[in-house]
Parts: C-alpha cells; structure tokens; sequence
C-alpha cells in the first residue's frame, strides 16, 4: 500500500503544504504539494527533508523516569500517576501559582488549547506561556494596540501585488523561503525591494536599497523615514483622517527628530534614510515584512508599533501589495497564539483581566470562573524559580535550555525546580533535568490544525501511527487531566472534538470546521460564521479596533551598549537548514550536513582589530557568559557587530544573550549583547 | 472530457483485473477537484479517481524508479515527455522497463503548477477550462511545453488520444500494448496520423525566443544572467530532486563530497552547473525541475538549450531508444574513424 | 580590462595530465630543459578519462583562467579506450561553456605521448598564450561570497 498524505511542514511558519509518501506504513519521503497555495508545489531544503528527523533512533518510545542520576523505563499509568501525584501534591502546599506551563508552538492549535484548559481549569493558574515570547510577543502587543489585531494583517501569496517590499529585520530568503519567493517574483515584476538588515542577508542582494542599521536604532531608523516623508508632504493625509487617531502626537516626536540624527545613531546615510522614505511613500502599494530584527529587542513593541505607524502615516494598510507582516517564525506560533497559550490572554486574544470574556469562556467550559490575575511570561517563570515562586514546571515539546536567554541562568533554574516534566520527541537538552519524560508523538503521526503565518489554518493530517509508545501531545494531556480527576471536558476522542469546543469560545475560529479546513487553502481567520469565507486581508475597510492608533515613539538605546570591556555588539539569528535548537534538523542527516556546526561572523576590520583569522577558534564573551567557536572573517556584517546563529548548543549563542526584557510584550532582547572576541 | 476519463480509466481496471499488473500509477483527484496527486493504485475501484487533465505536478516515471518494488508489475499513465524519462532511467538500469506497462496520453502542454489547474484540456489550438472551449493562448503553457514537438506517446505501450468533443482515440504501440487493449476489449484502431506542422512550427518559435534572446548577448552577458539567476537559489535541492533523469543515490552535490561547498547561500555556481553536466545530455525537457523551483530559475530553458546543441553533436534523441546510450557514457563506432581532439 | 594590453595579468591554468602518456610528457620536457610558462598548475590523474567533467567546472567556476587536458593518443590509451570518453566529455563540457557564456576556448584537449617532450611545452606555450589573448575569466567579475 503506497498513498501520498497531504499535510502541513512542520517547519516555519509559512505552513506549505507537503505531501508525505507512506509505503506499507512508513513515511519515505516528502515532496510539495502542488495545489497548496502558500508552497504551490514547491518547498524549501527543510520542506523536502521533513521526514528525515521521524525515524531517528533518537525517537523517545517510552516514558522515562529519573531515578538517581540516571532515566528508567516506565509504563504511561506508572508516568502519569507520578506526575498527578506531584502536580496536585504542589499545588496543594504551595498554592497553584507555584507551577507553571510552557506549551508549544510546534504543537497543533487543539493541543496547545487543551494544555491551556488543563492549566486553568484542572491547575488553576495562569502560569502559561510558550516561546511566541521569544519571537512576536512584540508583535502581538504591538499591532493589538496599534490595529487591534496582532497578525499578519495580509497574506504571503498577497506579496507580488506589492510595488515596494520594505524587509526589516527578517532573513527571509533563509528563514521563510516560500515568502521570499514573493518578494523576488514582486522584484522581477517591477516592484522596488527595501532591506534594513545590519548583515547582507541574501534578500539584501537584490535590494534597491540596503539600510546597515546598527542592531537595537530600528525606532531611530523608521522615524528617521516618517520624518523625511512628513518634510516632502508624502504621507496620506486622506487616510490618516479618515481612519487614524494620535496623528498628533507622533508628529510632535517626529518634530524633534532629525536626520543628522538619525544617520548618527543608525549608521544609515542621511540620503539612504530619504530615499527609503521617497521608495516607500510614493510606491502605489507598499508593504512592510518584518521578522526577529524588529521583535527582540527590549524596545520590541515600540519597533512594532514604529512599523504600524509608517504603514498608517502612507495608508499602506488594508489593500492588496500592503500591509504590515510579522513573519512568524514556528509553524504554528500564530495558532498557540491564538489559542490562548499566553498568562494573560484566553484563547481569541480575550484578556485574562476581561470580567465579561472571562466569565464567558469559564461558563463554555462548565466553571463558575478561571484565575483572573495574569501569570509569568517565560522570562518571568525562571526569574520566579529562582526566588523560590515557581517550584513544578511542565513542559511540552520546548527546550528552553538553548533558545533561551542567558542559559547559564535558566539551567539553574530547571535544576533548582522540585519537580520537573518535559514532554518531547527527543530526550532534549532540556529533558535531560526532567524528573519524568514522556515521548510525544512527531507531526506525521497525529492528526490537528496549524494556524500559519498569515492566519491561515489548515489540517495537519496524519500519515502514520505514533512510533513505539509515544502518543500524540493532545491524548497524553487528556489522559494526563483525567488521572487528576478532571474527567469532564477532558474527554476527546479525536483532535476534531477538541476543534469543534474551541470555535466556540474563539471568536476568529467560530466559523471553521474540519471539512471547510480540510480543503488545500484551508481558511483565513477572523472567520466568525460558517458562512463566511475568512479574511485573506485584515483592515480593509476599518481596522479591528475601530480607527488605526497613532504612538508616539521617541528612540531608545537598547539595554546593552558596546563598552571598554565589551567592544563588540552581538546578534543573533537562524541558518538556512537548522531550526531552533537542532532537536529536528540536528537529527536529519541532510538538513544537519548542510550547516553542520556554529560559527561567528565578523567583518574583516575587527578581526584584524582583534587578530581573528578566517575559520580560526574564537573566544567569545558577554557579562553572562563565554562560547568557542569558530570565526568567520566576512563583509556580511558592519563592523563593530558579530552574528552568531542560535541553533548550536556546543556554542550556544544564548550562553551570551541578555534576558533583559520589553516592559510591555516581555520578550528578551535576542538581538543586541555587548560581546568581547579574542583568539582561543 | 469525462469519456476520455472513463476509457483510460476502464484501461486500468482491466489491466488490474486480468492481472497484467500489480499496481498502476497514475495522476488523479485528490482532496478536491483541482488538487492533482499521483496515486499508487492496487484496487481497481480505485481507477474512478484517475484524470486525465492538462495537468502534471511531478514525473511518476521518477516515482516508479524510487518507491516501486522492481518486481512488480505497473501499470503507468504518463505524458511523452515522462514516458521518455522512463526510457532514460530504464538505460541507467533504475526501473524494469519489461515489468512495466506505460499508458501514454498525447499532451500539448501542460498547465504551470499555481494556476488554476481545475479541468484544464489543451489540445493543439484550442483550450478547454472546466467546459469552455476557447483559443490557445500559449502563454498558459509551462515554458517547456510551449518548446515541445513530442506531443504523441510513440515510445508507450497504449497511446491515448484526448479529442477536443471529448472523445478519444487508442492504439497500441507495442506487443504490450495489444495485451491491455484486449484485456480492456478495446478494438486497435489506427489512429489518424496528426499534421504536426503547426505544431513544430510553435516549438520552433518559442526555441528561437527562449533561446535566441540568449545566444544573440554577448558571451559575457550571457554569463551574467545565468550567475545572476543562480543567485537567486536557495539550495532546496527542488530541482534536483524533482528531475527524473537524476537518479544517483550518492549525489555529488551534497556536502559530504566537498564538491560545492556547503555553508554558503546562495550555493556556488557548481551547484547548478554540476547537475547540467550529468543530465544534460539526457534531458526531456519535462519542466519539473523550474516548476519546482522556488526562486522561478527559468532551469529548464538551461537545461533545454545545452540538450539542443548536444543532441545533433552525438547524434542523440534522448528518451526513445532503450537501445542507445546516454552520449557520454559510451562511445560509437564512428568515434573510432575520427583521429584528433574533436568530434569533427 | 582589456587584456590583450594587460601586460602584467598572468593566467592561472589547471592541467589534468594523465598519468601514462602527457604526464610523462610534461616529465620529458622539465628533465630536457625546455622553457614553457609557469602558467600551468599540473594535476596528474591516472586516465583523461578520470577527469571528471565537473572537476572542469569546478575549475572555471573557481576562477581558473584555463583548464588544459591531456592525454594519450587515440589507440595508445593504458585503458584502450579512455581518451575516446575524454573526447566526448571534452565536447561536451565546450558546449556547456558556449551555453553558460563562457568561452569554450577556455578548456582544451590534446594528446601529448611521454616521448613528445618538446610538444608538451610548445602546447603549454600556445595555449597560455590563447588565454593571455582571452583575458581574465569573466566570472571573476561577480563575486558571490
């Protein structure tokens, strides 16, 4: 028996469309899926080789318990009563706020809803939170205030319609390939491409324009462009009338903003500043793509809403070929989002602290009410662990060991915590401090939804039965939910039971339905009606909030500047073939050769600076940490900057980065670490 | 079209029912009706899902090579460009040309993956979507068709002809051939022979377009376009991948043999050009590898424009006869006459 | 630019000499004392035939300015017939140059025997000649790093 299974990458947040190839029940390869509209029969080096991590020997088949120093075997009853035991033992001594959750944005939008519902409902705490914090959490406090909505406003196939691509911060080519694959159609149909980007990303190759900014001046960098379309008189005056409010205020501090200015702090020349300004204002279409290098900054919601206010001040919204979009990173990142996998936002972005909406959600769930009070942020529970607050964690197909900040930090944390469960494909970094693991099923053995980037959710459909004992994410945490007593609204025998109780007390999905899923483009949300047709473009006619907010964002430096000690500013990103933390891609031959080990770039100034050969051993060191690895002397980078990618923990970026965080969003700032380099 | 539907699907079900085969591979319906999978077909009830559309996503002659068992007896419903990649993968021994039965439908083009796909029919000058006859505007082809002038399946054992009123012409081309249209109890007709004129005049202007634009530039240009086009790549290994006459299990472009180096985007232009080397004397010009490219690479006019000049200078039509052999791998009688450094 | 003038560009050639015949050559002409240009940088390989196409490639698109192969005379191959599969890659390889935009008369092909010292030099001359007259390999022009 040999059948191609159409399902989703499990990849980047794109969501292509693959189909995977199962002969007499083994997945042996995948290729595109041709009617998909986002891959439309074609796929990235990561898409093709989706397979190859599925039957790695690695694969955790059974339940692991820590005895001593070492993991033992168990039965899944013997497993989940220990946990049951220790979760309830805690939360009776210590109150429920002394657990907290990490969900997954690599888990389907019915697992992460159901762990957020174990949380609440069975925990009774808010303590959730998954690694959106790490990458648009900027994103969702940004554009939910700015717009009141915080998505991708348009669609990745919606690019080619654009006349000026503005690409701030996100190595697209790279890291969302079937995106860039838009903006190069969008280049060769005459459009004009933007890049801010403090390295020559690819993408940057085909600029019009590229902007060096230094990493952390993105504020300084885009009032810098409203400052010079405001000079010639190329804003949207009609738009910003009829559909805006706070105009006002963000030109009383694009008022005090100078270009002489901004060209010191940025290290962008005046006249490219200007002709950014010129490009994007006076293209018919513009839109805005942004990524990591906007989000993970301490100033990460002030550059989200910078980029909302450029695309307000134009009327660059709410029409084909514009917009303002994030590029998530995860496959479904949007959907954890969306289903409340957050302390302080339900499923449907309905605060925790909104009586009426909470109320609402706690009565479709049978309850009289959920905790009301915000929980820890991802950052927050390490810190929490370390004051003696947090004491039990559980952790669902994450591995904050290595994507983390400051490393060092959250090791001690995880070593610190009575009690710790880590469920995982792979005995991860992570997994390795837990006291119970439990082996998740992968993405081609369970069947769900993903939301991706560009709200678009589609069905993940499953090709094989899960290897040895592991199980699908969404079983393990119903069975886990019955063994401490919750039998009601925990009883699903298929992810399709959980779908049809989540439209219910999520408004963007209320319309949704696996069979109108399950067709190839699946559905865009907001979808509130079954009738409906989703919604490829938000803000077309108003935006979600009601009229666009205008704020006024004065520039800030970032939290870590470049010093004596310190002379060198790091930042951090992502490889072509690797994904995160390499507990995948690390085990797929093909992906894992391509980029097989970690590196420093450096422009060839500093290294002679700091007498650093090409492919030689280097030190690098911040105020929390030091790493070896290899340099890489290359004009890539400005000088006075280093990129290290994040995926590899033998030299682990985030044994260097700050945790130092964004008041607002609380993502950490990723992007910008004071670093010293010296030969090793 | 639905006639045409049913004869190649009637096709299959004999074969499946007198055992002339195990399995049949074939392009049809999947979650919907415009989204076209290819089917590994063991029941014959199955058959029902089978199109026969203007349609193409992937060469199944590729497929067969990879994942069917070489013992096994398939059934394959291909286009003449696929059906010629099938003949160059049984010359470089990957699939058993006697074990397999090949159902070739006449195409004049397929449709480019991304558009709208949903009951296309295209016949010589006319185009039929979803029930509307219209006239051929080429430029819905895929580049590669738009060059072809091997429109008829004279290397299959069934040749299957689609008719603008739907109907359909079948004959059989080999001893093989006879075998399935008896058990289908199809009567041999000789098909019509097809004037071809208008259509090789077609396939010559768009060569001399695809191609002259680049040989008219200066060699240099030349160069500079196609660095600049591979640039462009991501290295997904789409092209390669989706290739039928790429076959070798050990590549030379994957990073353990050192060859194209590895870390580095875009992939240096060996990438690329070492894959031109080894299939390029042998290409079909089946236009899988720039439908699979992400970065809309034109490969296949790269891929087409070095087979043209290859092809008269070893005296080579690749996907015809089993019985010649890739040009660079073998060497011929007359290579012995000549003295000297060239094939002059 | 224009190298014909460019006194001073030296070309970088790569030679793949086979082992039996124009290695041998190549050993002839040194022990003789005869005078060719330092141009070349040989690589001795076991059969023209091992030359793989794409070595050839590797070459060029590395920024070699010229890549030089040879041989046994037809008949005398230590393979029998490896030289008569070199021909055919060789043409090959040149119409695969034409294609990409590069010229053919980048890559050539003799036949040189061990007892043909003087002709090895003499065909090292001509031909560092003809890449002198060609000038610097275009694809130095882009750099992709």
């Amino acid at each position: 028996m040999t059948e191609f299974v159409p399902t989703i990458c499990p990849y980047c947040g794109a969501g292509c469309g693959v189909l995977l190839l199962v002969k007499d029940g083994k997945v042996t390869t995948t290729t595109p899926w041709a009617e998909h509209p986002v891959g439309e029969g074609r796929l990235c080096m990561k898409g093709w080789y989706a397979h190859e991590f599925i039957y790695s020997p690695d694969r955790l088949t059974k339940p692991l318990l820590k005895v001593g120093d070492s993991f033992q075997e168990t039965s899944w009853e013997n497993a989940l009563k220990v946990i049951a035991e220790k979760l309830s033992e805690a939360k009776a001594k210590d109150g429920p706020d002394s657990l907290a959750f990490l969900s997954s944005a690599k888990c389907t939008n019915e697992e992460n809803y159901l762990l957020q519902k174990f949380v609440r409902e069975v925990i009774g705490t808010n303590n959730i939170d998954h690694c959106a914090r790490l990458c648009h959490a900027s994103t969702v406090t940004g554009l939910g205030t700015a717009f009141g909505s915080g998505a991708m406003t348009n669609d990745i196939a919606d690019i080619p319609q654009s006349d000026c691509v503005f690409v701030i911060g996100s190595d697209t080519m790279s890291q969302h390939p079937l995106a860039a694959r838009r903006i190069i159609l969008a280049k060769e149909m005459g459009a004009k491409l933007i890049v801010a980007d403090p390295r020559r990303v690819q993408t940057a190759r085909f600029a019009d324009l590229h902007l060096k900014l230094r990493p952390g001046t993105n504020v300084a960098l885009l009032n810098g462009i409203m400052k010079s379309i405001l000079d010639h008189g190329w804003e949207n005056k009609a738009f910003i009338e009829e559909r805006t409010e706070g105009f006002a205020e963000l030109k009383a501090v694009l008022d005090t903003v100078s270009l002489d200015e901004a060209e010191k702090i940025t290290g962008v020349p005046k006249a490219d500043i200007e002709k950014a300004a010129e490009l994007y204002a006076t293209s018919k279409a513009s839109c805005i793509i942004y990524a990591m290098g906007i989000t993970q900054h301490t100033t990460g919601t002030n550059n989200v809403l910078s980029i909302a206010n450029l695309a307000m001040l134009t009327g660059n919204i709410g029409r084909p070929g514009t917009g303002v979009n994030p590029l998530r990173g995860q496959n479904n990142v949007q959907g954890s989002c969306d289903m409340g996998a957050l302390p302080d936002l339900l499923p449907g972005y309905q605060r925790v602290t909104d009586e009426a909406k909470r109320k609402k959600v706690a009565e479709a769930w049978g309850l009289p009410d959920l905790p009301t009070q915000p929980g820890l942020t991802l950052i927050e529970i390490m810190e929490a662990i370390h004051a003696g607050k947090v004491k039990t964690m559980f952790i669902m197909g994450e591995n904050p060991v290595v994507s983390d900040p400051d490393i060092t930090h959250v090791e001690e944390a995880l070593n610190k915590l009575d009690f710790l469960v880590v469920q995982d494909m792979f005995l991860t970094e992570t997994a390795r401090l837990a006291d119970v693991v439990l082996p998740a099923a992968s993405w081609a053995e369970k069947e769900g939804t993903f939301t991706g980037t560009g709200r678009r959710v589609q069905v993940l459909r499953q090709a094989i039965a899960p290897l040895g004992e592991s199980k699908p994410d969404w079983q393990i945490i119903g069975e886990l939910a019955r063994a401490m007593n919750a039998e009601k609204g925990f009883i699903f025998a298929s992810p399709k039971e959980i779908f049809e109780e989540l439209r219910k007390v999520t408004p963007q999905y209320a319309g949704m339905d696996y069979a109108r899923l399950s067709q190839p483009q699946g559905l865009q949300w907001p979808c509130p009606a079954e009738d409906h047709p989703g919604t490829p473009i938000l803000h077309t006619k108003q935006f979600t909030r009601g009229k666009g907010k205008f704020h006024a964002i004065p520039y800030q430096a970032p939290a870590e500047s470049p010093d004596a000690q310190f002379p060198l500013i790091l930042t951090t990103g992502r490889v072509m073939t690797q994904w995160h933390t390499r507990s995948m891609t690390g085990r797929s031959p093909s992906l894992n050769a391509e980029f097989p080990e970690g590196f420093v770039e450096i422009n060839p100034q500093d290294a002679k600076k700091f007498k650093i050969n090409d492919k030689g051993l280097v030190e690098v060191s911040s105020r929390r940490g030091k790493i070896k690895t290899r340099a890489r002397v290359t004009d890539k980078v400005v000088p006075g900057v280093v990129y290290i990618p994040m995926h590899y923990v033998e030299a682990a970026a985030n044994r260097l980065t700050n945790s130092r965080f964004d008041p607002q969003a609380k993502i950490p700032e990723l992007k910008v670490t004071a670093v010293a380099i010296k030969p090793a | 079209m639905t006639k045409c539907n049913e004869i190649v699907q009637d096709i299959v079900r004999s074969m499946l029912r007198a055992k002339l085969v195990d399995e049949v591979v074939a392009f049809g319906r999947g979650i919907n009706e415009s989204d076209i999978v290819p089917l590994f077909i063991t029941d014959e009830k199955d058959a029902e899902k089978i199109v026969t559309i203007s349609y193409y996503p992937c060469s199944l002659a590729k497929l067969v090579a990879l994942y069917g068992d070489r013992n096994k007896k398939i059934g394959l419903v291909l286009r003449p460009c696929d059906a010629r990649s099938l003949v160059e993968l049984a010359k470089r021994q990957q699939v058993n040309l006697a074990n397999i039965y090949s159902i070739g439908i006449e195409c004049y083009g397929v449709v480019r993956a991304g558009s709208n796909s949903h009951q296309v029919y295209i016949f010589p000058d006319t185009v039929q979507m979803d029930g509307e006859t219209k006239p051929l505007a080429e430029d819905v082809l895929a580049p590669n068709c738009r060059r072809c002038e091997y429109m008829v399946p004279t290397m299959t054992d069934v040749a299957v002809r689609l008719l603008p009123d739907g109907g359909c012409l079948v004959d059989a081309n080999t001893e093989k051939g006879q075998a399935v249209l008896e058990a289908a109890s199809i009567a041999v007709t000789d098909m019509p022979a097809l004037d071809l004129t208008a259509l090789k005049e077609r396939a010559a202007r768009w060569k001399e377009k695809d191609f002259g634009e680049l040989k008219k530039m200066a060699a240099k240009d030349r160069l500079h376009y196609w660095l600049a086009q591979w640039e462009k790549c991501i290295k997904c290994y789409g092209c390669r991948n989706a290739c039928p006459i790429c076959y070798c299990k050990e590549c030379y472009l994957e990073p353990e043999k050192q060859i194209v180096k590895n870390e580095a985007l875009p992939p240096e232009a060996l990438f690329h050009v070492g894959r031109l080397l080894h299939v390029g004397d042998s290409c079909t010009d089946c236009g899988q590898c720039e439908a699979a490219c992400p970065m809309g690479i034109p490969v296949s006019k790269l891929y087409h424009m070095l087979y043209e000049e290859l092809s008269p200078l070893f005296d080579y039509e690749s996907g015809f006869d089993l019985a010649t052999l890739p040009p660079v791998s073998t060497i011929s009688d007359k290579d012995l006459t000549k003295t000297g450094v060239t094939l002059d | 630019m224009d190298a014909v003038q460019d006194r001073t560009f030296e070309p970088k050639i790569v030679g793949f000499l086979c082992n039996w015949c124009t290695y041998a050559g190549a050993d002839l002409a040194g022990v003789s004392r005869l005078q060719y240009p330092a141009n070349v940088r040989v690589i001795r390989v076991m059969c023209s035939a091992a030359v793989d196409p794409v070595f050839v490639m590797k070459a060029l698109l590395g920024g070699a300015d010229g890549v030089f192969v040879g041989g046994c005379h037809l008949g005398d191959c230590h393979y029998t017939r490896g030289n008569y599969f070199t021909r055919r890659r060789v043409a090959m390889v040149k119409k695969l140059l034409e294609v990409i935009g590069l010229e053919p008369e980048r890559l050539e092909l003799e036949w040189i025997s061990a007892s043909e010292g003087a002709r090895f030099a003499e065909a090292m001359r001509d031909f560092t000649q003809k890449i002198k007259a060609l000038g610097p390999n275009p694809v130095k022009e882009r750099k992709v790093s």
